[in-house]
Parts: structure tokens; sequence; C-alpha cells
């Protein structure tokens, strides 16, 4: 494996510089210290006695609380391992960890990104190059078909025989989910093409259309791979982040459950060809959806960092994907071993955040008491909370995840539903009563809902619930 | 502008004073070897200074000094911080991010002030330097300098105590 940087030499205790915070500093912080390195935390202002601050070797404030003002500049993280001596800077998911500016910054110091390459992060992170790289690699992608005129009906009827119904008509420079419009035959696309590509003109300034095949009962499978940056993969299975509230992810769950080897096989193969066409370098993740009503499997994206559910991948297989990470950007040996395709054991997730699930969600940060979490063998608990903690409102609202591993899913959907009930966290409104509901619920137990399950699911119980109250 | 040329200070200036009369919370131009941003965010050195109290309230004690870096900083070996034994007297100008502390426009230059020179809240009182790039930091209140607490050069975190001004009396 070779590695921009020098490799240290044994005597030289290697430092970490972290830049995030919340649960993935915590857990970064603790990789970093397992493979003997030390942990330097960057915080913003509103961070300094958070867990990972007390937890590290070295903190360093690098701006104000406001993320646009800290965790979100790429010269201030740049100049904070500058400033620290820093080997290797790890960060994190979310903010800077998929900014080919900072990784660029940093090779220019010559120090290490945990992480893959600049010209990776480009090629994966815009839907378009992903799509061109995925097609390279023969991964299965969604059929799309660009819309030469509108208005001409027969060419129409031709491409929408192509993509096959139902369908949608999408502008080419919408985005936002506008101008967006689902079409289930022939006649309608020859009715709404029309208008769409008006809309288009209106909204975007320009009205070029294209189709592209609409899955209404998908679900979300991704492999996750980890590339030594020459072409070679390692994979680690598949997860299923199915349960999901307008896209985000609630509940994780390793392996996918329901899936035939042939699916199976579909994913992981094509994970890996993608893997070898980017001589991608690190942890990453392949998202696909799988389709509940016909057999195709579509590529969605390249996640170019480790992933918020990579614990229950960990936990399967038995595997540190972070310190692995760190390792190889310090030009070590990851000390990752092959693995079966399926892991003999399941992990579930569920994500714990300050938000009002009866409110609509609504964020709910205030000041935490006291908080509870549950014993037991195979339960597995990251986050940064702690008694008397006031959780703050500037970023994203993850107070934690609770993981529980056990000898096949029933096992674990029975644990964690326990494990759930027995977590207390005092002071403020969590998802905490969504995952009782969705652990017991019929559906999640006999596994492979599609993404769109949750949403109306919950409301209907949430409807149920104000009138049984009456 | 003309194309292929390096923009002059009139053509910086004019753009700076467009872009603040611009939308923009964040902005960053760059054109070959120079580059502008700009950030209109709070940034606590900068945000006026509340009424100054009757008896100035010693300042919090002074955050870590980061280490010292290893190669491409300037950064000397720290000599004992210029600020004196006793609490200084004032207002604290705090470093507004992580970064380089520069008392002087560039080498060899005079600071820009030095105790005992009296400022407006809008004066230059120092330079933070952040990957290359020149962060000015204002006084933030009208006053004395009476005290200078960080060394030029040297590496400071967000919110570090860099300089006191006396208020003047309203």
């Amino acid at each position: 494996m070779s590695s921009p940087q020098e490799t240290p030499t044994p005597t030289k205790v290697p430092t970490v510089l972290v830049a995030n915070r919340g649960e993935i500093a915590v857990r970064v912080i603790e990789a970093a210290h397992r493979i003997g390195a030390r942990a330097i935390l960057a915080v913003s202002a509103a961070d300094r006695d958070s867990l990972g601050a007390a937890l590290a070797d070295e903190v360093v404030v690098i701006g104000a609380a406001q993320a646009a003002q800290s965790y979100l500049r790429p010269e201030l993280i740049a100049q904070a391992a500058i400033q620290t001596g820093a080997d290797v800077v790890h960060p994190g998911y979310g903010f800077l960890s998929e900014q080919p500016e900072l990784t660029e910054m940093l090779e220019a110091e010559g120090i290490a990104f945990a992480g893959p390459r600049a010209e990776t992060l480009r090629a994966v992170g815009d839907k378009s190059s992903a799509r061109k790289v995925a097609i390279a690699a023969g991964t299965p992608v969604a059929v799309a078909a660009p819309v030469a005129d509108p208005h001409n009906t027969e060419q129409l009827r031709l491409l929408g025989d192509e993509v096959g119904y139902p369908l949608l008509v999408k502008a080419v420079y919408g985005g936002g989910g506008r101008g967006i419009r689902l079409v289930t035959n022939a006649d309608e696309l020859v009715k709404l093409a029309p208008q769409a590509g008006a809309e288009a003109i209106a909204a975007f300034g320009n009205g070029e259309l294209y189709l592209e095949r609409y899955y209404g009962a998908a679900r979300h499978v991704e492999v996750q791979v980890f590339g030594d940056g020459e072409g070679n993969a390692l994979i680690f299975g598949d997860r299923d982040c199915s349960v999901q509230r307008r896209h985000q992810k609630l509940v994780e769950e390793c392996p996918a459950p329901g899936l035939t080897d042939e699916r199976r096989k579909i994913l992981h193969d094509s994970s890996r060809a993608l893997v070898r066409e980017l001589r991608y370098r690190g942890a990453g993740t392949v998202e696909f959806m799988v389709d509940t009503q016909s057999d195709d499997v579509i590529f969605l994206e390249v996640n170019a960092r480790i992933q918020v559910e990579h614990p229950v991948t960990e936990e399967a297989f038995g595997v540190d994907l972070v310190a692995a990470q760190l390792r190889l950007a310090l030009g070590l040996d990851p000390q990752l071993p092959e693995v079966a395709p399926v892991p003999s054991a399941t992990a579930i997730e569920v994500r714990i955040n300050a938000e009002d699930p009866l409110q609509d969600f609504r964020p709910a940060p205030g000041r935490i008491n006291t908080v509870t979490w549950p014993r037991g063998p195979g339960i597995r608990v990251d986050s940064h909370l702690k008694d008397d903690y006031s959780f703050p409102p500037f970023y994203d609202s993850l107070m934690g995840k609770l993981i529980v591993r056990a000898h096949n899913r029933e096992a674990a959907v029975e644990a964690l539903a326990s494990a759930v009930s027995r977590t207390k966290i005092d002071g403020v409104t969590t998802t905490l009563p969504l995952h009782e509901f969705v652990l017991n619920h019929s559906d999640f137990r006999a596994g492979s809902m599609p993404t769109t399950w949750f949403g109306p699911v919950w409301e209907k119980h949430l409807t149920e619930r104000t009138q049984s109250d009456d | 502008m003309t194309e292929n040329s390096r923009p002059s200070w009139d053509d910086l200036v004019q753009l700076i004073s467009e872009l603040d009369g611009s939308d923009f919370d964040n902005v960053a131009v760059e054109y070959d070897d120079i580059s502008v941003r700009m950030s209109r965010g709070e940034l606590p050195a900068q945000q006026p200074a509340q009424a100054a109290p009757a008896a100035p309230a010693a300042p919090a004690a002074p955050a870590q000094p980061v280490v010292a870096p290893a190669a491409a900083a300037p950064a000397p070996v720290a000599p004992a911080p210029a600020a004196a034994a006793q609490a200084p007297q004032g207002t604290a100008v705090k470093s507004p991010m992580l970064g380089i502390f520069f008392r002087s426009p560039s080498p060899g230059e005079p600071p820009f002030v030095s105790v005992g020179d009296t400022v407006t809240a809008d004066s230059v009182v120092g330079i933070i330097e952040v990957m290359k790039l020149m962060n000015p930091v204002n006084a933030g209140v009208a006053g004395t300098v009476s005290a200078i607490s960080a060394n030029d050069s040297e590496a400071v975190e967000f919110g570090q105590e860099l300089l006191y001004i006396v208020p003047e009396s309203v």
C-alpha cells in the first residue's frame, strides 16, 4: 500500500487530528488510542467541554460555534494540523469529510488524510460524474433518457417504452425536488412533458428534460468497502437502511435481510468493480436501491467517508474500520481480514436524535440531566452524551447510536427493543419512542420493507394515538 | 477588471466594497495567486464592546497556547508573553480564529499598534494568518492599548487574548 506520507519510524507516536465533533469525534479518538496514537481534537468554541474534548490528549479551539466559522473551514483544519504537528487528519463524516479542498491543502503540507484521494472525492462528488464512473465499472444505474423535444409525441412514446413505467420527468438543471413529475403511462407522459418543459424554463432558465425510471417501493441497501488505493477491495458485507424519514436514516442493520445470493453477488461485485475503477483508498460505501417489485438493483452513489452506520458492520464482522482508516493513512497495514459475504451475527443500530417525533421531528436541543445506557452482551453505545450536558443547538441532532449484536436477526431485534426501553435520557425529548414502535412492528420484524414504509406508518400511528387520547 | 492580468489594489478595494454591499455571508474569490475571503459572521473580537464596566473584570485565564508548529509555521520558540505578571487592564481583544498572530502588516514593518496607542473600534490591531490567508483583527472598541499579550508570529487559538484596550470613557 502506498501513502503520500512517509512511514513513521516505530519509535515515534503518530498524532491524529480529529476534525469533527459529537459521537464520531469520540469514536475516532478511541480508534487513535487503540492504534497507539495521540489524538488531538479540533473544536469550535461550543465544544470546549464536550466528551470528545475530555477524552482527547490535546484540544485546539479553531473558531466560533457556528460550523461555517469552524468545522466547515478547510483552512482552519489544515492550519490546526500544522500547528499541532499532526501526521494524519481524520474528518469523520459530514462537514469536510468529502471536500477535496481539505485533502489538497493537507497533501501540500505533507499531512495524511484518512479518506480517499481528492480526485476520488471529485469523481464521486456529483451525481453525473458518479454515474459515469458507475457505468464505466459496469454497475447497474437507473435508465435515464434525455428528451430532445417535449412536443414530439412519437419520440416521447418511444422513449417512455425504453425507460419503462412508472417514470419520472426531471429537469436537467433542476434541484431540490422541483420540476419532477411522476408519470404512469404514455398518455400522461405526452400530456405532462410540455408542461414540465415550460416549468423548467420558468424555474431554472433551461427547459431540457430527461426521463428516469421510478421505483416506488425500493429498499436502501449499501455495501461497505475498504480499498487499498491500488484497486484492491475488501468487502464487508451489506447494510439495509430502509427505515427512513425524508431520506434520513433511522435504523440500520447488517446484513441486509432477505437478499438472494444472486442479488447480493450483484451488489458486492459491482462495489468491488467501483473500487477498482476508482482505485479507491480506505473506507467507503456504495449505495443502491433494491426494488421490491422487480429484480432491479440500481446504483445511487458512493459515500467517500466512514458512515454514521458503520458500527453495525463492525459488530457483525468483528472489525474496527476507523482504526483501519488511520493505519492505512499512516502507511501501515490496515489489519483487516478477508470475510465471508454474510456475517455469522446480525447487528442493528438505532439513531437517537434530539428531536420530537410527535411534533414533526422538531429539533429538541437542551440540557441533559442524566443519561442511562443499557448493559448486556452485544450492546454497543456510540455517543458523546454525558450527565449535565447542554446539547448545543448549532449542529445536527444526533445524540448517539445504540447498537445490538445477536446470533440472528430475530434475537437482535428482540435484544435491541429491550435495550431501547432501558435507555433513559433525562431532560430532552428524543426519538427513542419511535424506535420502540419500529422495533415492535410486525412489518419491521418481517424485514425487507421499502424506504417508503416508515412515513405513512408513523403518520397513521400518530393519528391513532391522538384518537385514543380523546 | 481586465482578463489575464492581476487585479490592482483598486480592483480589490472595489471588489470588496461590492461584496460588502451584497447578501453573502461567506465569500471567497481567487485569481491565480490572490485570494479574497470575506465573512460576515459574528466574530467576537469584532463585536461592539459592551459599555465598559466601572472596574474591568480580570480576564479569564489565557487559553492553552498551541504547541509550536513543527515546521511550516514561522513561530519561534515562545518567549515569555509581553504582558506583565499582573492582570492586564481593559477589554481583551480575542483571536477570531486559530492561526498565527502577526503584530505588523509584514516582517520588518512597525506594528499596527503598541502599548499606549489610541485606537478606534475599526482600527486593525493585528493579523491572523490561516493557510497564507491574512485575516485582519479589529480593536472592536475605542480606547488605549494597555497590553499586548500574544507574541508576534505566535500560534494562537480561537478566543485567545491578543491584546488589551482600556475603553475611552463615554
